[in-house]
């Protein structure tokens, strides 16, 4: 049943997925997201933390403000590598 | 109950419904709020 | 690069009231907003607000958006950038943005308020990934904002406001609603929004729960169970229900990244629906000169948000050394404290009690 729920929409990755990652010994959100990958796409794991967290909490027994929140970076919203790229882009800010 | 089912029962009515008094007296609107929420233009 | 008094990042209720009243005692004000207009959530809103008739009770949210977006037109201080996303908050105090043309904007604003609303809570069950499964807000904006419904046949989860008041709206728009489905004991959203849609014939199930959506190309069906007191299904109450779309409405989370870029303390508030930021009482963070308004700082509703942007654009318009009546501080303080002071804003009050500095 765990393969045929999503926790990870971005990156389709299942309950299975992250259950067992946890179990092989992965149990903050940072580690769970470099082995497979949720919470790297377009929504940046604003969808799957919570979800996420609640299978480390069920499985390591931690509590919620011991799990450790990934980094957020900019940009928080996509945007097209050409705009990065383009001189006019480029100012210096001092 | 109301809070279970959005139906109020008679415990529900009960809360809201005037005095025997008051009912004697005559014709008397009720007002269907059951609960205290964050909401004045009736005041 | 730009500079300014004040920058606000979001153009809902919260961003804009902070908006009106910043640039009402002279600050200079630049707006970012990601979508197309101004409102935010208000947009989808046709329903006549609840709260107080001090602040638009009794008329539509959509009305309430052009209120604000028409006073602000008037203003020559007030700049509004739509279809401009912000990026980044950066250690030298530069908050980036995206043009529309693909440019890259860098503001360098005296105070800025963050009034970036939030987004809906996701669940987990069996084939949650079938197309014909929306967020509730999602369905609000598809039908009212584009009108376009969603489907034939409803099965709503969650009996909060937004999932009995969407109920309602889909029904309006003439699509069935099978039933509204709550795990917990009791109904969450106002009483009066429950009663009226039992009026219309949904039922709302308490301690349910859905189980699975089925079908293989699209929702075809859910399955739904009694719960028990530990969440789990009770035996033999699964029942199926013919739906081709399942609607969720099982929370909200503040939609904080920004502030996380900006370094100020933030803790995690159950009641609040996630990660919220440490304010003092004029909403401002632990980085001085930047101020919070609107769900952003907490779930709460439009009215509480409009109060505080209220709060938070005065606060900002004094900062950078505007004269501001202090009677303006307490009749915003004053209004939320009322506001919040019934026993539905219970978990508001407990939630704010343990962030407030």
């Amino acid at each position: 049943m765990d393969d045929k729920i999503i926790i990870c929409f971005c990156e389709d990755i299942t309950r299975a997925e992250v259950r067992q990652t946890i179990k092989n010994g992965a149990t903050t959100l940072d580690e769970i997201k470099r082995i497979i990958r949720c919470g790297m796409g377009p929504c940046q794991g604003k969808t799957c933390e919570e979800m996420i967290c609640r299978e480390i909490m069920d499985i390591t027994g931690k509590k919620k403000e011991d799990i450790l929140i990934p980094t957020r970076r900019p940009p928080t919203s996509s945007i097209l590598l050409a705009d990065a790229a383009r001189s006019d882009n480029n100012e210096k800010t001092s | 109950m109301l809070k279970n089912t959005g139906v109020p029962d008679e415990k529900d009515l009960a809360s809201v419904t005037p005095t025997k008094k008051r009912l004697e007296e005559g014709p008397v609107v009720m007002v269907e709020c059951f609960q205290e929420i964050p909401c004045d233009p009736c005041h | 690069m730009l500079k300014t008094d004040v920058a606000i990042v979001g153009a809902g209720p919260a961003g804009l009231s902070a908006a009106i009243k910043a640039a009402s005692f002279g600050a200079d004000v630049i707006i970012l907003e990601r979508d197309k207009w101004l409102g935010g959530q208000l947009v989808k809103q046709t329903h006549s607000f609840f709260g107080s008739k001090n602040e638009y009770a009794g008329i539509r949210g959509i009305d309430i958006a052009n209120i604000f977006a028409d006073e602000l037109e008037k203003m020559e201080n007030v700049q509004i950038m739509l279809e401009t996303p912000a990026l980044g908050y950066y250690e030298d105090n530069i908050l980036t943005a995206y043009s529309p043309q693909g440019k890259m904007l860098k503001i360098k604003p005296n105070t800025l308020i963050f009034a970036t609303g939030a987004m809906e809570k996701m669940i987990p069950f069996e084939n949650n990934d079938l197309p014909g499964i929306y967020g509730a807000g999602a369905v609000q904006t598809l039908m009212n904002v584009y009108g376009v419904v969603p489907g034939e046949n409803v099965l709503m989860i969650g009996a909060g406001n937004i999932g009995l008041i969407v109920s309602y709206q889909l029904v309006q728009a003439g699509v069935d609603v099978a039933a509204i489905v709550e795990a917990l004991p009791e109904i969450g959203g106002y009483w009066v929004h429950a009663s009226k849609v039992r009026r219309m014939g949904i039922p709302i199930l308490t301690n349910h729960s859905i189980i699975k959506a089925l079908g293989k190309e699209q929702v075809q069906g859910a399955v739904v169970a009694q719960i028990d007191e530990k969440w789990q299904p009770v035996k033999e109450t699964a029942r199926e229900f013919q739906v081709d779309t399942i609607c969720l409405s099982v929370g909200l989370s503040p939609l904080i990244e920004l502030l996380w870029q900006s370094g100020c303390h933030i803790v995690y508030s159950k009641e609040l629906g996630g990660y919220v930021p440490i304010l003092n009482e004029d909403l401002e963070t632990t980085v001085p000169g930047i101020y919070v308004a609107g769900d952003a700082s907490g779930i709460e509703e439009a009215t509480s948000a409009i109060i505080e942007g209220h709060l938070t654009g005065c606060a900002a318009a004094k900062k950078v050394g505007y004269e501001v009546p202090k009677e303006e501080f307490i009749k915003a303080r004053k209004g939320l404290e009322s506001l919040r002071a019934g026993p539905v804003s219970q978990h508001i009050r407990k939630g704010l009690s343990l962030i407030r500095r």
